[in-house]
């Protein structure tokens, strides 16, 4: 039975599983609450076709990267740095562990006062929704590094610089990672909920799915944004082993 | 700045367009003198029938009357849209008197200067199992989805019910943001009725057991669901309330179009409705709700058929709701002058 | 070296005065913003001292843990388990792995109108809701560490002789842990973030109501009110999670 082991197989086995059960449970309540797998696809394929869609969706992931590449170049180095410094930390904690859990809908009428309605909207919430878990991350997997390779890299006379990118980086890594896949899936979900709040994009597509009576084009639509999630969750992951093969060993461990 | 120069010049290119088209007519020399404005629109979340001509007026016959392409940004919560709107976010913006009234009662410095349309499409669709009758709504758990006390969804509800001697304070309300969960709840039965739009009635009645218990535009003798509204700040600007008045100029020009024209109607239905088959929409479907429209709901008045009484005769629904203390000043709010001037310069 | 800095301002001082630093910076933005778009901190600190002292705040408050709690325990005890099976079982991985990243990627708002179908409106949905919204977060993160255990401790712990189930709990667990303390973390966020969202989008009800209630009358005061003590709330129940962390594994805590 190798075939069964094969991880391809197993992945298909596990998607066709998930759908069988959405179209049992479809069947069930009918297309108006929620519509099966049969229903959905060939409503996804319309929607592709027509061509809206793609191209909605294209702007939305444009400004969600951008949003996205920002929290990470700000959470990245902040979370490290609280991880490392004692005075930064106690300067941060406050606002990070504050902000993460405040809800981006409550500040929308103050974000939209700051950079109005637009693009700069939009990137922001998705910077907002991402940047403090890319923080926290950072910062938990920081604290955590041993701090006797620190001191090697001191007995070594190396700069705070080259400390910073020799041991505590690649140190940090596995935690990086994990937060920069967290935060893209936020930067993703931020997305959404700004183009909720000011209907464009592929959030307003979502927005006019509600008011359909069958819930085929909500679904095709949040089954597009799962395909986009996965898809970016696994180029992360290649994106991860490029930059640092040793990475890849403990990863695989768990085979 | 690229943009914005990118944006003009469409305008130039679209306004001209049109103005060829339209062939002069409605361009008056007025309209020439603010040659290529951009004025910015925020518009609320749907497009359904009854929102059509406005959009028509926004999209197509200001650009028509020598503005550039309207700049339109869509808010999902009228809320947040009003709030917008005392930030000055956007020149003008549609939204609904009762959050208006509120939002002034709150300090807020917004005038309320049209119909966006008049009257409402919202019905009250209920579970006929459990609800035969309005008065059945009284009953002891029988729940109403609506979107909150206080908004239109809510105070809509108010009037039909005191006309039949209920007290609207004995109705268990369930408040649920978003039309679509609203839908979806009655559907799965969890709520026993929902205010939703004639548009979708038809489609849910054949989804089960459901049936239109109250039609508001019925009962009411006026309702007003959703306005114009600017902010007074920018209302002290000469040009700006030149663009007021030309604003509702077009309006006034689309609902003349809707009323008399079910092609024009149509054609525009299919370009901004948010319904999916919207793109391939035909007069003869479209001819009953039409004739609903233009007929008993006067959704499109040619003269407007807008005036400070209107409001005055809403004030006790919105009291009895909670919508409003009933402080607010209705005379410095609501602004005739505005659509009088609209309707002299337009003239019939 | 820096650290003798650092020790000689007590780092709750500079805690403190970052929060105070901060409030500042709020109060006099704020002051130059319509008060019907948005408050300064000295309005929110009356209505929360108001809303405290009528019982409305710890009225709604407590009816709001009620869901929080239990749909954080359920995420708990399903998420950790589950993700560490995900994270160290090929088969489990492949399977589940596809489904879970899909569901990951969709903001759970989009699942409201589902939801509605099984849970109904009130207290059932919000636990729910809180359960989804806690439950993937946590076993994605703990999947992630179990995933990444290194082989080399596994292979140090089998020379010595350890099996089975001895392997489990001295080596693989100890070494998850840090990403079950992160999980945690990252899941209790979320569950006050659905806590919250399920009041606003089932039937409203508790703090989501007094928010919405505020909101309703541009009372932005009142509205940021809740934000704030939500906040606050989970500025707490981080920084509880951090000294349990501290004492569990001191291994893993810098200091």
């Amino acid at each position: 039975m190798y075939w069964l082991r094969n991880k391809w197989t197993l992945r298909a086995l596990g998607i066709a599983s998930a759908l069988l059960i959405w179209e049992a449970l479809g069947r069930t309540v009918g297309e108006a609450l929620l519509a099966g797998p049969l229903l959905v696809i060939p409503e996804l394929v319309e929607l592709v076709a027509d061509g809206e869609m793609p191209r909605e969706l294209a702007g939305s992931l444009r400004q969600m990267l951008l949003g996205y590449a920002l929290a990470c170049c700000v959470g990245m180095p902040l979370g490290v740095a609280m991880g490392r410094s004692r005075i930064f930390d106690a300067i941060m904690r406050p606002w990070v562990n504050m902000l993460v859990v405040t809800s981006v809908a409550s500040l929308v009428p103050l974000l939209i006062v700051m950079v109005g309605t637009g693009f700069g909207f939009r990137v922001l919430v998705v910077f907002i929704a991402s940047v403090f878990y890319i923080v926290l991350t950072a910062y938990q997997g920081t604290r955590g590094i041993d701090p006797r390779w620190v001191d090697v890299g001191r007995s070594f006379n190396a700069s705070r610089l080259r400390t910073f990118w020799r041991i505590l980086l690649p140190a940090s890594y596995p935690f990086l990672i994990t937060g920069a896949r967290i935060g893209l899936v936020q930067a993703i979900r931020g997305m959404v909920v700004a183009e909720l709040f000011v209907i464009v994009g592929i959030g307003g597509l979502v927005h006019n799915g509600g008011l359909y009576i069958s819930t085929a084009n909500l679904l095709a639509l949040m089954v597009t944004l799962m395909a986009v999630g996965v898809t970016a969750n696994e180029a992360l992951r290649y994106v991860g082993r490029r930059l640092a093969p040793w990475y890849e060993e403990r990863y695989a461990s768990g085979a | 700045m690229m943009v914005n120069r990118r944006k003009v010049i469409q305008g130039i290119g679209l306004g001209l367009g049109a103005g060829i088209a339209g062939g002069g007519t409605l361009a008056s020399h007025l309209a020439f003198a603010q040659a290529q404005r951009v004025l910015k629109f925020q518009l609320l979340g749907f497009t359904l029938s009854i929102h059509v001509p406005s959009y028509a007026a926004v999209h197509d016959i200001l650009p028509s009357m020598g503005y550039g392409t309207s700049s339109v940004t869509r808010i999902k919560q009228i809320r947040i849209a009003t709030q917008n709107m005392v930030a000055g976010t956007a020149e003008l913006g549609e939204t609904d008197p009762p959050t208006v009234l509120r939002a002034a009662e709150a300090g807020a410095d917004l005038k309320i200067i049209g119909h966006f349309y008049n009257n409402t499409t919202l019905v009250l669709v209920a579970n006929s199992d459990k609800v035969k009758s309005a008065e059945d709504l009284a009953k002891p758990g029988i729940r109403i989805a609506i979107a909150s006390r206080g908004d239109v969804t809510h105070v809509v509800l108010v009037g039909p019910m005191q006309n039949r001697g209920i007290d609207p304070e004995k109705l268990t309300f369930v408040e649920m943001a978003g039309s679509g969960t609203r839908m979806r709840a009655l559907l799965a039965d969890r709520v026993d009725a929902s205010l939703i739009h004639f548009d979708q009635a038809e489609r849910v009645a054949k989804q089960g057991n459901f049936k239109v218990v109250i039609e508001p535009h019925k009962e009411y003798p006026v309702w007003v669901n959703e306005v114009w509204v600017a902010n007074g700040a920018w209302l002290a600007n000469a040009q700006n309330r030149r663009a007021a008045v030309d604003v509702l100029k077009a309006t006034l020009i689309a609902f003349r179009r809707a009323n008399d024209d079910l092609d024009w109607f149509t054609d525009k239905y299919r370009k901004f409705a948010s319904f999916k088959n919207s793109k391939d929409a035909t007069p003869e479907q479209l001819r009953p709700v039409w004739e609903a429209l233009r007929g008993p709901i006067n959704a499109w008045p040619k003269d407007m058929g807008f005036n400070v009484e209107n409001f005055r005769g809403l004030l006790p629904a919105y009291k009895a709701s909670g919508a409003i203390a009933g402080t607010v000043d209705l005379d410095s709010v609501v602004q005739t002058q505005y659509v009088e001037q609209a309707l002299d310069e337009l003239g019939g | 070296m820096s650290l003798a800095r650092q020790d000689a301002v007590p780092t709750y001082v500079v805690y403190a005065a970052s929060l105070v630093v901060g409030l500042m910076i709020w109060e006099v933005a704020a002051q130059q913003i319509p008060r019907i778009i948005f408050a300064p901190p000295s309005v929110v600190a009356v209505e929360l001292y108001n809303g405290f002292a009528s019982g409305k705040l710890v009225v709604a408050f407590a009816g709001s843990l009620a869901h929080l709690v239990l749909g954080f325990v359920l995420a708990v005890a399903v998420g950790v388990p589950l993700g560490f099976l995900v994270g160290r079982n090929r088969t489990a991985f492949y399977l589940l792995d596809p489904t879970i990243s899909g569901i990951y990627a969709v903001p759970p708002i989009a699942f409201v109108p589902f939801m509605i179908i099984w849970f109904g409106l009130f207290f059932e949905a919000r636990v729910a809701l809180v359960f989804l919204m806690s439950f993937i977060e946590i076993m994605v993160t703990v999947s992630a560490g179990a995933r990444g255990i290194e082989q080399s401790y596994l292979d140090v712990a089998r020379a010595f002789g350890a099996r089975g189930r001895d392997a489990l709990v001295k080596v693989m667990f100890p070494a998850v842990l840090p990403f079950v303390f992160t999980a945690l973390r990252i899941g209790l966020v979320r569950a006050i973030h659905a806590m919250i969202v399920a009041e606003l989008f089932f039937a409203s009800a508790n703090l989501g109501r007094v928010m919405k209630d505020a909101a309703q009358r541009f009372d932005t005061g009142g509205l940021l009110a809740v934000v704030v003590l939500l906040a606050v709330f989970g500025l707490i129940v981080q920084e509880v999670l951090k000294q349990i962390e501290a004492r569990v594994i001191p291994w893993h805590v810098r200091d």
